[in-house]
């Protein structure tokens, strides 16, 4: 019966370390299709299969990266974006998650609300700037204002169908222990609604910079919107395509970040 | 308790320094794109011109113009930097706005249409059954490209108009997306140096030749509500257009320009610089206006001579 | 501590598209405090909704249900409900003891030290002793419900209402919850009314066990079990008694048909 049990034992161990190599392996070939792209891109560049002002090789782009960590317009750019989108992001989600649970727990409010929400919900970002202008100015107001709806509708449609998700034997039981209703929301429903909330606020989370970028894009006087434009008007690709890598590295730390903090902070997430 | 009371002061005080940007004396808030265009301006800037008559000149740059007079109307400035077919247009849907006069034209009209080299298109009968590029559609380049197109023997049912951002414009050309471009200055000077490309023609030149599309524009309400300052700014911008004209061909003019364009500087010294207009004819704006009634991008006449503001 | 809860002429009428819909039908039975009272009967008969009705969670559309002196129209004190769904019960945010305080949080701060250490030894007599600090998702299904379970001890109970509680788990299991449950209506003596299928649960476990009929659900027949405490999983479902009263009120829910029959 030990015997067994060891052996069991040993098969298993075998097993998972074999699993974990051949993820590594896996791990290695998903870095090395990343680098013989990007050899493909030098080669195309250097060699002139593609000819454009507009494909510089990878390591024209790189350098144009690294200078700019030394100095330049573009990290005070990025700077500016992030404070935009930030800003945004957590008015829009605030929001999101109030609406959410109110519209969650009122019909009445339901009623009043969603038919407005499900009409604004589709408009596409650039088609309501240049109305919008009108009355926010062209200023941060704007922008934060843009990228705050963008991150409001993904939160609040979550947070809404969480608190209608949440099972009635939970509410039952906070009415058995005879909990008034506002600490039945505070420690029961909220943290109840929580997993649906975060699903929202990671889509948020890649939205905002897309949008905070896209409307400096439209009317920006400053940010990353503003300066991959100006770049291409400048006839710096290098520059452009390092601060879309730039980009692209703070989109990826944030998702990463959120990763982190969900399992931190909501580690029971699928788990009911 | 104290706390309180600060935070209340304190915005207060913001609140009143908000509501004092409108009225503040000495500041103007403009909307500009950099582009070389704008020169002058920079260079009234960069030498103190405005600061001379008493002016806080705030530059707001956008990388496309579609905002400028949105924006004015919104109150976010106090001066666009646009274009005649956008004023005309503007002023026909009942948005009130003036042409700010002599507007100090700073880049030579570089805009031309691109083509493949060696595929034989030199006028606008070759363009027939083609794709033309522009930027957008309906608005200065579109209405001056098609009235080039049609005096020189195309026929503009048989073109197919594809909107293509300026940067873009180049690689579709040669990827055969397009096959032919209405470009601004700066890809004018790239497409000259790429042996693929040719440049066809400057249809601005060949259809309108003393046409300033370039224009300044602000709202006729904040132009009486402060015409000693608008005065005092198209003095130093016309000083900023003396010193332009002074400086053609110089090293300082090259280091400016590429300064706010933040392009390379060898691609600003091939830039064909020449002296500004002084004027803004009115005739050359009625020219204007005929070619928007004829493409049907205005219905009615427009009172032109209103609309141009000269102290 | 114990109540009296009773059913008086208890009858539950849906609405559901214009036609009414009659759940059951003047419902009289009654648990004596200490009781431990089991009600059996073919699955859709309402017997859930008997049990909510009594916890004050769904208002009866005739008739009343007596606590003490008191007619129940709200979640009353004392009367703490255990659900089949004990993990949709428990919150999954919150670690095991922080489960089992939450009954206890509207107390003064003072105090919180020696309700943990209550709770605390609540866990222990479920069995649950090491695992303050887990959630209750690491736990096994058997332990989540004795999880429950001590969050119900922790509300002091005067009437446990007892929801096919063991229903979503395992034979072995489900007999080691049974015994705790009795161990700890021995020990605390409170009211028990449990809600099964299973008649020798029913039987197992409680002093009388009420049928209720199919659709409309009305009361068949009430009988007293009499069986010797304590009770053994082996010694009590091995009595002849145990093995008569199972023939018997198996037959009883196998029987179309309603009607009050009195056993002897």
């Amino acid at each position: 019966m030990s015997t067994i049990g060891t052996i069991g034992e040993i098969s298993r161990t075998g097993a998972r370390t074999n699993r974990a190599a051949q993820l590594i392996g896996v791990r290695l070939y998903g870095l090395l299709l990343i680098l013989v792209l990007l050899s493909l891109w030098e080669l195309s560049a250097r060699l002139g299969w593609v000819v454009s002002a507009y494909w510089p090789p990878v390591t024209a782009i790189l350098r144009a990266a690294v200078g700019e960590l030394a100095g330049g317009d573009m990290l005070d750019a990025l700077a500016s974006t992030l404070r935009r989108a930030a800003i945004g992001y957590i008015v829009g989600s605030v929001v999101g998650v109030v609406l959410g649970i109110l519209l969650g727990k009122s019909r009445v409010l339901r009623l009043a609300l969603l038919p407005l929400i499900e009409i604004i919900r589709p408009i596409p970002t650039p088609a309501v700037i240049p109305p919008l202008i009108l009355f926010l100015g062209v200023d941060d107001a704007l922008k934060i204002f843009i990228v705050s709806l963008a991150s409001f509708f993904p939160v609040f449609t979550n947070t809404i169908s969480g608190v209608a998700a949440i099972d009635d034997t939970l509410i039952q039981t906070a009415r058995t222990f005879r909990i008034g209703w506002l600490r039945t929301l505070v420690s029961v429903v909220l943290p109840a609604t929580l997993p649906a909330v975060t699903a929202g606020l990671r889509t948020a989370t890649s939205l905002t910079l897309v949008v905070a970028v896209l409307a400096e894009m439209i009317a920006g006087s400053s940010g990353m919107g503003y300066y991959l434009v100006q770049m291409q008007y400048a006839l710096r690709p290098d520059l452009m395509y390092a601060a879309v890598l730039y980009l692209a590295i703070v989109g990826y730390c944030l998702n990463r970040a959120f990763i982190v903090l969900e399992a931190r902070f909501v580690p029971w997430i699928g788990k009911t | 308790m104290f706390v309180a009371m600060r935070l209340v002061l304190v915005l207060l005080l913001v609140h009143l320094g908000v509501a004092a940007r409108a009225a503040e004396p000495s500041t103007l808030r403009i909307s500009v794109i950099p582009t070389s265009v704008l020169a002058p301006l920079y260079a009234a800037l960069a030498n103190g011109y405005f600061k001379d008559e008493g002016l806080n000149v705030e530059l707001a740059p956008t990388a496309g113009g579609a905002i400028g007079i949105p924006g004015l109307v919104g109150g976010s400035y106090d001066i666009a930097f646009s274009n005649n077919v956008s004023a005309l247009s503007a002023v026909a849907q009942g948005i009130d706005v003036q042409l700010l006069a002599p507007f100090p034209d700073g880049a030579a009209d570089e805009t031309a249409v691109i083509a493949r080299k060696g595929e034989g298109i030199k006028t606008g009968r070759d363009l027939n059954g083609k794709v033309v590029a522009v930027n957008t559609n309906k608005n200065v380049i579109w209405l001056y490209v098609r009235e080039w197109i049609r005096q020189t023997g195309g026929d503009l049912s048989k073109i197919t108009f594809r909107e293509v951002a300026f940067p873009q414009m180049l690689d579709a050309l040669k990827q055969k997306q397009i096959d032919a471009a209405f470009e601004i200055n700066v890809f004018v000077i790239a497409a000259g140096k790429d042996p693929a490309l040719e440049i066809v023609s400057f249809p601005y030149r060949e259809v309108q030749p003393q046409v300033q599309p370039s224009q300044f524009v602000a709202t006729r309400k904040f132009i009486q509500g402060n015409k000693d300052k608008i005065d005092r700014f198209l003095r130093a911008l016309n000083r900023g257009g003396e010193w332009f004209d002074a400086n053609i061909g110089k090293d300082e003019l090259f280091a400016l320009v590429a300064g706010f364009t933040k392009l390379p500087v060898d691609v600003v010294r091939k830039m064909n610089f020449q002296p500004v207009a002084k004027k803004l004819e009115l005739a050359e704006l009625d020219k204007t206006m005929a070619l928007m009634k004829r493409e049907g991008l205005l219905k009615a006449d427009v009172d032109t001579k209103a609309m141009i503001y000269t102290p | 501590m114990s109540e009296r809860l009773g059913f008086e002429h208890v009858t539950k009428v849906y609405e559901s598209a214009g036609a009414d819909f009659v759940a059951f039908d003047d419902i009289t039975l009654e648990a004596s405090p200490s009781e431990f009272l089991a009600i059996v009967g073919p699955s859709g008969c309402g017997k859930s909704t008997l049990l909510k009705m009594a916890a004050g969670l769904i208002p009866p559309t005739k008739g009343k249900v007596q606590l003490g002196g008191n007619t129940v129209s709200a979640p009353p004190p004392g009367v703490i409900y255990l659900f089949q769904q004990y993990a949709k019960s428990l919150f999954a945010w919150r670690t095991v003891i922080d489960n089992v305080m939450f009954p206890l949080e509207g107390a003064p701060r003072s105090q919180r030290a020696e309700l943990r250490a209550r709770c605390e030894d609540y866990l222990r007599q479920v069995g649950l002793s090491g695992f303050e600090n887990s959630y209750p998702w690491q736990l096994s299904g058997g332990m989540q419900q004795r999880v429950a379970i001590a969050r119900a001890l922790a509300a002091d109970p005067q009437v446990l209402l007892l929801d096919e509680p063991f229903s979503a788990v395992d034979a072995l299991t489900r007999m080691e919850l049974q015994t705790l449950v009795l161990q700890l209506w021995e020990r605390r003596k409170f009211t028990a009314i449990l809600v099964t299928h299973d008649v020798e649960e029913a039987i197992f476990l409680a002093d009388r066990v009420a049928v209720l009929s199919a659709r409309p659900t009305s009361l068949k027949e009430i009988i007293d079990v009499g069986l010797p405490r304590p009770r053994d999983q082996l010694a009590t479902r091995e009595d002849p008694r145990f093995l008569k009263l199972r023939h018997h009120l198996t037959t009883s829910l196998l029987a179309k048909g309603s009607g009050h029959v009195v056993a002897a």
